[in-house]
């Protein structure tokens, strides 16, 4: 079993000082510590933009894959072997713009991978641009006249596409955070972390103080369907003066795996009677 | 002897299962088979026919003329009645006015009541099918119990009563066929043991799951979607896991995942669905992932005719994905290839640990051949991957996964490995895998990538192109269209023209020193590519400066024909190459499937 300080590189990382993803960083190498994943047994999947390169900075194994595609790159990795800890981690720009469809499908695929979405409403690498989930009316270089088109709505689609797990979490709550991101790595199936993060750079509306004043800890029953739908619809209804966080909604069925049958013995390589059936 | 039959019938009226189940007849008995199925892009409303074509010589490619057609409906008439050779045999159903066509007086016309025999035994109208396959045995005095057998195996899932009815349809069209005929077409006796009758897309699967693949993954798309279905069905018993994705990116990057994590795996799609892929190409290359891509092409660009054959996705393949990288790129021309190349796609990806496309095309995909494949002959070479006893890191540190190495290959390991623990990356890297942008360690990689194991990759005997004959005039060809090119060698051989082909099924990289020698070799060389714009030729002269004498094209949809090759040949010969450019889009058969109505007949 790894103690946290398995989990750590001398590699600094990279970000803007007051970055969320520090937060996320912290919070994923607890989560791993506390549940006693083992480094080589553990697989963090990124797609590309500053929280992309976050597999950098956590000695397990790990894939930066392409931008959007960090999801069907995991499902890859998991199928081909079951027995691994896969979980994904990747940008809003990332997972909800480009890789919009692999987000939806994969919630129908329910594959037991844990997928941590570092949710900062805007682009960051890029240098700010409008991201889908930057908020009405928000200025960036794309909108300088503020933001026109309403935000995409990771939770309630997610809850839509036939979610088995959905959490939602601030990074600057780390206790509330870990919490998270171990129940979603324990739950069997495909669990969808939102985690509200601030860029100090970008974005000067979500801010640290925006998140502690509008986000509460929920206490609804996570395995209601209609309430979650509400719990998920609560920001967008109360124009974000309510944000709830927690897990959102939880229950169980068979994952991909169990499904489609990735089958961990090794093929049969014996084809003669494949070729008389073709006689 | 040589013995062409074609089933015409319009689309899902079932000439692909009557041609597939009289190919699978005539190669259980010994003989040599080929089978080519044409079909529009569409389910219902079109025309679809299927051409088998038997010998008791080695054959490999269908024909432009045929001696039995087979005509389920009277477009099946109109369109192949012409492809007949002198005294064939037209069999056809006799709801059919045959007044209306002008059909030739040498042509032999066989009535069939198909709809009255099954009607008489209180059968199903689905056992058309029968009739016409038995009726087609008829013409040459074959052996029914083969057919009846092979009913019984067909059937005996779906009750005794479905086995009996067919087998007594049979035999009646069978009777009717042989009073209606008198004297049989030729008698076709047993001449030997059974072979396997399988497309380019079977033996690409049966040759990956020898080799060891373990993840397909797809989005449906013609002609590759028929590899799909067959991974599908052999799934449980060889313990696959197939996928299909919501898109070909996911697929592309889910066999990546696979690869990464220890497993085989291949994403396979046509030109249009490459494309999505492209991306993921250049970051199994930039990460060194192994992974094959297989490629089946057909007629673009965009949707062009999707059920149509062409060579013109070389160039997609070649460059595919941004930056400067190694890939290699195959292209079977032959089932045989098929199945051995794809075992040796799987192993070049994991011995030089890139990308690796598979290409093949509609015509070579779809088409059916008898073949004798050893799987002995494939074997599992994985490279230098690690699985166990990794030296122990120091806290901190990661697995060096991208070693500066003589051969530029680095030993390599998977998730689940102590002591292995890395990062696969698509940003430039480090010996030990962490993001660089430091100028020598980014020439150092590059270098690595491609300068160092291109060294070794030359000494791969499979680089070099085959020669078949030894004649000094060439037919050249790529890929799929070997097939027309060894039957029109033997046409020409017939006619006392003695012709040599060289075949390329490596694509790239190509090595001026492994095919220069054997290119000086030929006095003349005639290029055949099923393109427009000699995609391959282009690339032999960028390699290797070396260039065909003569360029032959042909961009309509179908292969080439032998009898095509063939007059090509002659007329070059003939005229001392006199020409430098030919173009072949004149088509006997010039019927269009998908629109039949509109000839109004």
């Amino acid at each position: 079993m790894a103690g946290i300080l398995d989990f750590n590189v001398p590699e600094k990382p990279q970000w803007c000082p007051g970055c969320g993803d520090f937060g996320i960083l912290a919070g994923v190498k607890k989560a791993f510590a506390e549940l006693g994943l083992e480094t080589h047994n553990t697989v963090v999947v990124s797609g590309i933009g500053c929280g992309g390169k976050i597999p950098h900075y956590i000695r397990t194994y790990g894939y930066e894959g392409l931008h959007g595609r960090l999801l069907p790159l995991a499902i890859g990795i998991k199928l081909a072997n079951p027995d691994l800890t896969v979980v994904g981690i990747g940008g809003d720009g990332d997972g909800i713009a480009e890789g919009g469809n692999h987000f939806h499908h994969t919630f129908r695929y329910n594959p037991d991978i844990a997928y941590f979405l570092q949710d900062n409403q805007v682009y960051g690498l890029t240098t700010g641009q409008t991201s889908p989930t930057s908020h009405k009316g928000m200025r960036t270089k794309t909108n300088p006249d503020g933001v026109k088109i309403p935000e995409a709505k990771p939770v309630p689609l997610a809850l839509a596409s036939g979610a088995t797990f959905v959490a939602t979490t601030f990074s600057g709550n780390l206790k509330h955070m870990v919490e998270m991101f171990r129940l979603a790595i324990q739950h069997k199936g495909f669990a969808f972390v939102d985690v509200y993060q601030p860029c100090v750079t970008w974005n000067n509306i979500n801010t640290y103080e925006y998140w502690s004043k509008h986000g509460y800890i929920t206490d609804h029953d996570p395995t209601d369907f209609k309430k979650a739908l509400e719990k998920a619809y609560e920001p967008y209804f109360t124009n974000w003066e309510k944000v709830p966080l927690g897990v959102i909604y939880k229950y169980e069925r068979n994952t991909m795996e169990e499904e489609i049958g990735a089958n961990k013995e090794e093929t049969i390589r014996d084809i003669e009677e494949d070729l008389k059936e073709l006689m | 002897m040589e013995l062409a039959f074609k089933i015409g019938a319009l689309a899902g009226e079932g000439a692909f299962v009557a041609g597939r189940t009289l190919g699978r007849i005539f190669a259980r008995v010994g003989y040599n088979v080929v089978g080519y199925p044409e079909y529009p892009s569409l389910i219902r409303g079109g025309h679809n026919a299927y051409q088998v074509l038997i010998s008791d010589k080695k054959i490999n490619s269908p024909r432009e003329m045929v001696d039995v057609v087979i005509a389920v409906n009277k477009e099946a008439v109109l369109f192949h009645k012409d492809s007949l050779n002198k005294g064939g045999i037209l069999i056809y159903d006799a709801t059919i006015n045959d007044e209306k066509f002008n059909i030739r007086e040498d042509i032999k016309k066989v009535k069939i009541p198909a709809m009255r025999i099954i009607n008489e035994l209180k059968a199903s109208p689905k056992m058309k099918n029968t009739v016409f396959v038995a009726s087609a045995l008829a013409v040459v005095d074959f052996d029914l119990n083969v057919f009846l057998e092979m009913l019984k195996e067909e059937f005996s899932r779906k009750g005794e009563e479905v086995v009996r009815l067919n087998q007594e349809v049979a035999k009646k069209a069978y009777e009717f066929t042989k009073q209606s005929i008198g004297k049989p077409l030729l008698e076709l006796p047993k001449i030997g043991e059974a072979s396997p009758y399988l497309s380019g897309n079977e033996a690409v699967g049966l040759g990956a799951i020898k080799a060891g693949l373990k993840v397909y993954a797809a989005y449906p798309m013609t002609p590759a979607s028929s590899l799909l279905h067959f991974m599908v069905q052999k799934a449980k018993k060889h313990n696959l896991t197939v996928v299909q994705t919501e898109d070909e990116i996911a697929a592309a990057n889910l066999a990546v995942g696979a690869n990464f994590a220890g497993k085989r795996a291949m994403a396979g799609t046509s030109g249009g669905g490459f494309a999505l892929m492209t991306e993921t190409v250049g970051m199994a290359a930039l990460a060194e992932t192994p992974v094959v891509f297989f490629l089946a092409q057909r007629t673009g660009p965009s949707t062009g005719m999707p059920t149509w054959t062409e060579q013109a996705d070389l160039f997609q393949a070649l460059g595919a994905s941004q930056g400067d990288f190694l890939r290699i790129i195959l292209a079977p021309g032959n089932v045989e290839e098929a199945f051995y190349l794809a075992g040796e796609a799987l192993n070049l990806a994991e011995i030089y640990q890139l990308p690796v496309i598979l290409m093949s095309d509609k015509f070579l995909a779809e088409s059916h051949f008898t073949a004798k494949l050893d799987p002995n002959k494939i074997k599992i070479k994985r490279g230098k991957l690690v699985l166990e006893g990794l030296p122990p890191l120091k806290p901190g540190e990661k697995f060096k996964r991208y070693e500066l190495t003589e051969d530029g290959i680095s030993p390599r390991t998977i998730p689940g490995v102590p002591n292995g623990e890395h990062v696969a990356t698509s940003y430039e890297h480090e010996e030990d895998s962490s993001t660089t942008e430091h100028f020598e360690e980014r020439a150092k990689q590059v270098e690595k990538r491609w300068e160092k194991k291109i060294v070794h990759i030359k000494k791969e005997e499979l680089t070099k192109p085959k020669v078949y004959g030894n004649s000094k005039i060439a037919i050249a060809v790529w890929g799929s269209q070997l097939l027309p090119a060894l039957d029109a060698q033997q046409m020409l051989k017939e006619e006392g023209i003695e012709v040599s082909i060289l075949h390329f099924h490596w694509l790239f990289p190509l090595f001026k020193e492994n095919i220069e020698p054997i290119w000086r070799g030929f006095e003349k060389i005639v290029m055949f590519e099923n393109n427009s714009s000699s995609q391959f030729s282009r690339l032999l002269r960028a390699e290797t400066s070396l260039f065909p004498d003569v360029l032959v094209n042909k961009y309509n949809g179908r292969p080439f024909f032998p009898e095509q090759m063939k007059e090509v040949m002659k007329d070059l010969i003939n005229s001392n190459f006199s020409k430098k450019h030919v173009k072949v889009t004149q088509e006997k058969e010039n019927y269009e499937y998908y629109k039949p109505w509109r000839y109004k007949i």
